[in-house]
């Protein structure tokens, strides 16, 4: 999935030490214990049930898994999805 | 989030349901669109459950098209509902307006007349003379001329001789000072003894009425008998009469002082600086970077709270510091000086205390160093004055025979 570009700008970054997410479009995920996950630089909403939320990111599908899961916020930047999560994982 | 919370809550906000089969693509057209949600919930497989701004739910209107799904309120929440909800209950909001209204009219009469610094004078009797000029529980308050009120108090009442009248809320608090009245003299005609109102040895003894209990040369002690009223006859009988006389006698006195050897005189040079911070609860914030870069300074402090109401005070505090340079003149004094300057502030404070008749016939100065920079003076004053004060003799000791 990696084009040039994307090596180009890696490299670029691995050589200015610039912080990756910021250069490559990654989403930056920050979880809070089990009880909350934040989600920067999404790119929308896939499915959203309490038991699996999908969101769609640059690098990925983002599964998250758990019980009682509820959209905290949502705008176009960040999620905050809160419940009891389980699993995080990426679906390529 | 909290702020956001609030700031949603006033501009108002719905919790709206929305049924459909493709939600997530409502979500994310939603926030492609900038509308914000929260609490988003799921309830079943084709409905969720969301919070939404004002603005944002009328602008949901197309994609609900776009999206083909059912939205609709579940509840209203905010500010403008409440509201909008209090307008519609004309006789709630009539009630409450005149509620305000009959507050603000019952807080302008003066409901309780406090007294304070009363100790002889009566309270009742200074109520009464309020009350002759207007200042009465059920008096309208922006009517009445305290200051007027004041001197017409003073002018009624001699016993007073400052009033002052404070309207605090629906509180009149009249502080008074009462006149102190020098001692009554004891009428020619009434019977009284002679005592002694202060330790002395007698120096002279002059008897114009009355018996003399004390000889010259006896030592007496305050409150001791000196000139007797009731007078013995030959014979048994006795004769109470008015005693008059002068009794002289040496009394002493010692005071004691500390000098400083090294005295410090500060003077002002003119230059002075100002420092502001704010106190919020135990919380100092100095508003004002720089210390005063004065070697010496004396400071000024300013307190000023913003409101204050009846006890309760908000705790924040805006604190003035004003700082005057000054110079330090460090003067050394010889034990003489010293001694003199605080012999002379003896002799001063003695004359505060000695009657006017007394002359001072002796004085002994006595020094000895208090610590390293400060000396202690003592003086032993010996004074010669009348120590005699009258004394009413009660009649009904039943042992006195009254011709």
């Amino acid at each position: 999935m990696e084009t040039k570009t994307d090596l180009i700008k890696k490299g670029i970054a691995d050589l200015l030490e610039l912080p990756r997410d910021i250069v490559l479009d990654l989403p930056k995920i920050t979880l809070v214990g089990s009880l909350q996950i934040y989600i920067e630089n999404h790119r929308g909403i896939i499915e959203y049930s309490t038991g699996i939320v999908k969101i769609n990111t640059k690098a990925g599908i983002l599964v998250v898994t758990g019980t009682n899961l509820t959209i905290r916020t949502i705008v176009v930047e960040e999620i905050i999805i809160v419940g009891h999560i389980d699993r995080v994982e990426f679906l390529q | 989030m909290l702020v956001v919370r609030i700031w949603n809550y006033i501009r108002g906000y719905v919790i709206i349901k929305v049924e459909g089969i493709n939600l997530e693509r409502f979500i994310n057209l939603a926030i492609a669109k900038g509308i914000y949600f929260w609490d988003i919930e799921r309830i079943n497989y084709t409905t969720i459950r969301a919070g939404v701004g004002l603005g944002g739910y009328k602008q949901l209107r197309k994609i609900r098209k776009k999206v083909n799904c059912r939205v609709s309120i579940l509840e209203k929440r905010g500010c403008p509902f409440l509201l909008h909800r209090v307008f519609k209950r004309k006789a709630l909001l009539a009630g409450g307006i005149t509620a305000v209204l009959i507050m603000y009219f019952l807080t302008s009469f003066v409901w309780v007349v406090e007294v304070e610094g009363t100790e002889k004078v009566s309270e009742e009797r200074i109520i009464r003379e309020l009350e002759s000029f207007g200042l009465k529980p059920g008096a309208f308050k922006y009517f009445l001329d305290t200051g007027e009120m004041e001197t017409k108090l003073l002018i009624e009442m001699d016993q007073l001789v400052w009033a002052g009248i404070n309207i605090m809320g629906t509180r009149a608090v009249v502080d008074v000072v009462e006149r102190t009245d020098p001692p009554a003299l004891i009428d020619k005609d009434v019977p009284c003894n002679i005592v002694a109102k202060k330790d002395g040895i007698i120096n002279n003894i002059f008897v114009y009425q009355g018996q003399a209990e004390v000889k010259e040369g006896s030592t007496v002690k305050a409150g001791q008998l000196l000139i007797n009223g009731v007078v013995e006859e030959p014979g048994g009988s006795a004769r109470i009469v008015h005693a008059m006389g002068r009794v002289e006698a040496r009394t002493w006195y010692q005071m004691s002082e500390e000098q400083d050897l090294r005295p410090e005189t500060r003077e002002p040079t003119g230059r002075n600086s100002r420092r502001v911070s704010v106190r919020l609860g135990k919380y100092t914030i100095n508003l004002t970077r720089k210390k005063p870069d004065f070697e010496h300074f004396d400071s000024t402090v300013n307190i000023n709270r913003l409101v204050e109401w009846r006890n309760i005070s908000l705790p924040v505090e805006l604190i003035i510091e004003n700082c005057y340079e000054v110079n330090v003149i460090e003067d050394i004094l010889t034990e003489e000086t010293a001694v003199r300057l605080a012999a002379d502030r003896i002799r001063e404070r003695l004359a505060g205390v000695l009657s006017e008749d007394a002359q001072v016939v002796d004085e002994k100065v006595k020094y000895y160093p208090a610590d390293n920079s400060r000396i202690r003076v003592e003086v032993v004053f010996e004074a010669l004055e009348d120590i005699g004060m009258e004394e009413r003799i009660e009649l009904n000791t039943g042992r006195i025979e009254v011709e």
